[in-house]
């Protein structure tokens, strides 16, 4: 009974010994790539062909899906709001609060959510397709940094565009929230005042510092895993999935620690 | 410079505990179709990627006439593959570049040529392999024969002293098999650039190399003209070339 424990235990060790292996190795290769695209960003010639398509993919693209994730986000945010404030009459703080939670977290985060699902995973299977395609391989037969051609573009525009989507789901979610108070009887003079008097600048700051790290994630993150497909199709469909539920944890995790730290 | 000799000497690499290559010693010969053969999964794309810096060996060496490459740099392996190109099994065409794009690359990021530079000399090229036509076209708009003589197109776009054809033919009906036999050596004819086919189809090999290679084992067990090797009383050798199920060459994982 003792051995048999024993090697249960042993197996158990080694086990988590090897996941453990397993996941550092994985950090160790996706930071080394993301050196390696961070310096090739900067490094000319820079192929801003490249950088304008891929901003177009990310961004322009995605405006739509940000605008209404942010209205309908905000408009229900308050709806909630509405409800428990009334109950101590203080409608007149919906505006701020509503506001101040679009753009210190809810814009941020839902913006990076919807872009990952969006993005994330579609450069995942891309890059991934790539991969079991040999065009990666192509790539650098022809003497070509499949790391410059490929991933820094991507990442330079999920540094850009995240923000300015962000921008974008603030101003709908606000609006959003504002139409709705208005729809139940909530002050349009109250709403906008104490926005202006509660919400200050740096809330809106930090809340963009943030997306500019979650554009970093989703767009790293599906690079990675697309760059590093193994296995044919099936391949591609395992690095699109977990591509988007890497990026999703860490976006949650990274918006608890950037949030502590700012705010 | 002209067409490198490439020797591969004492040449070894594995996954895991499955020893692909095993030992494997190799003169290429410059200027010439030299055609690497054996069964599927014996290691001959293996080679072939280690060959060109894809791979790194687990031991050995790859000399491009004076130069020691395995192991080397990744600029060192760079500023060789300015000279080769590789050809791989299915074309390897970028999605998504139009045709005329696909083939007009190389010189796009090498040269610094202008959009309208690289398109100019990638219609010439497309013209010599009947592909003008397909010029704005995608590749998944192509089929397979197509995709091959467009990535022939981009591969002959630097004027490579070397090149690779990974498995040039497989997949293709009979007609198209002969196509890209006849660019093959038609490309040759015109370049003069050393040839380097890895290949299982008995017909190209007899008609088309002048030196084969068979790779057996993670070895080359034999090299020579292809005469030597329709003579050849090896049991392995006359097994391939006959196509026989039974005989001393098993079937591979």
């Amino acid at each position: 009974m003792a051995s048999l424990l024993l090697s249960i235990s042993l197996a158990l060790v080694s086990r988590i010994g090897m996941l453990v292996l397993d996941g550092l190795n994985h950090l160790g290769n996706y930071s080394l790539l993301v050196f390696r695209a961070a310096v090739q960003a900067v490094r000319p010639p820079w192929r801003l062909r490249d950088i304008f398509r891929q901003m177009e993919l990310v961004g322009v693209d995605s405006t739509l899906v940000v605008v209404l994730t942010g209205f309908f986000t905000g408009g229900v945010f308050t709806l909630q709001v509405i409800y428990g404030f009334r109950m101590f009459s203080a409608e007149t703080m919906v505006g701020p609060t509503v506001a101040l939670a679009m753009c210190r977290e809810l814009g941020p985060v839902l913006t990076a959510l919807m872009v990952t699902g969006r993005v994330g995973s579609s450069m995942a299977a891309e890059l991934g397709a790539m991969r079991v395609t040999e065009q990666i391989d192509a790539l650098t037969v022809m003497a070509a940094d499949p790391v410059k051609y490929l991933i820094s573009p991507r990442l330079v525009a999920g540094l850009l565009m995240l923000p300015l989507l962000t921008i974008v789901s603030d101003f709908t979610g606000i609006l959003g929230g504002y139409i709705v108070a208005m729809a139940k009887g909530v002050d349009s003079g109250h709403f906008i005042d104490r926005i202006e008097n509660l919400v200050v600048i740096s809330d809106v700051i930090n809340g963009l510092i943030k997306s500019v790290f979650f554009g970093a994630i989703l767009t790293s993150v599906g690079c990675y895993k697309g760059f590093f497909t193994r296995g044919g199709a099936e391949g591609v469909g395992r690095s699109t999935t977990s591509a988007v539920v890497i990026s999703y944890v860490t976006i949650l995790v990274s918006d608890f620690l950037l949030t502590a730290i700012m705010f | 410079m002209g067409a490198p000799t490439v020797t591969v000497k004492n040449l070894a690499k594995s996954f895991g505990r499955a020893q692909v290559l095993a030992g494997l010693d190799l003169v290429i010969e410059p200027s010439r179709i030299n055609f690497i053969i054996g069964q599927s999964g014996g290691g001959k794309s293996v080679l072939l990627k280690n060959l060109v810096g894809l791979m790194t060996p687990d031991q050995g060496e790859i000399w491009y006439d004076q130069e020691q490459m395995a192991g080397r740099s990744l600029a060192d392996w760079n500023r060789l593959r300015l000279r080769m190109a590789f050809l791989f099994q299915d074309g390897a065409l970028f999605d998504s570049l139009s045709v005329g794009e696909n083939v007009g690359f190389p010189l796009w990021i090498h040269q610094r040529a202008t959009q309208a530079q690289a398109a100019q000399k990638a219609l010439a090229r497309l013209r010599e392999l009947d592909m003008a036509p397909a010029f704005h076209h995608r590749p998944s708009d192509l089929s397979a024969g197509e995709k091959k003589r467009v990535a022939l197109a981009r591969a002959l776009i630097m004027e490579p002293e070397i090149l690779f054809f990974d498995e040039p033919t497989t997949g293709l009906d009979p007609l198209l098999s002969e196509q890209v036999d006849d660019l093959i050596k038609l490309t040759r004819a015109q370049t003069g650039a050393t040839m380097v086919v890895v290949s299982h189809d008995i017909p190209a090999t007899l008609s088309l190399a002048d030196r084969v290679a068979m790779v057996y084992g993670g070895r080359i067990i034999l090299s020579g003209p292809p005469e030597e090797f329709r003579r050849s009383s090896d049991p392995v050798v006359r097994q391939f070339l006959t196509g026989e199920a039974n005989g001393p060459m098993g079937f591979l994982d």
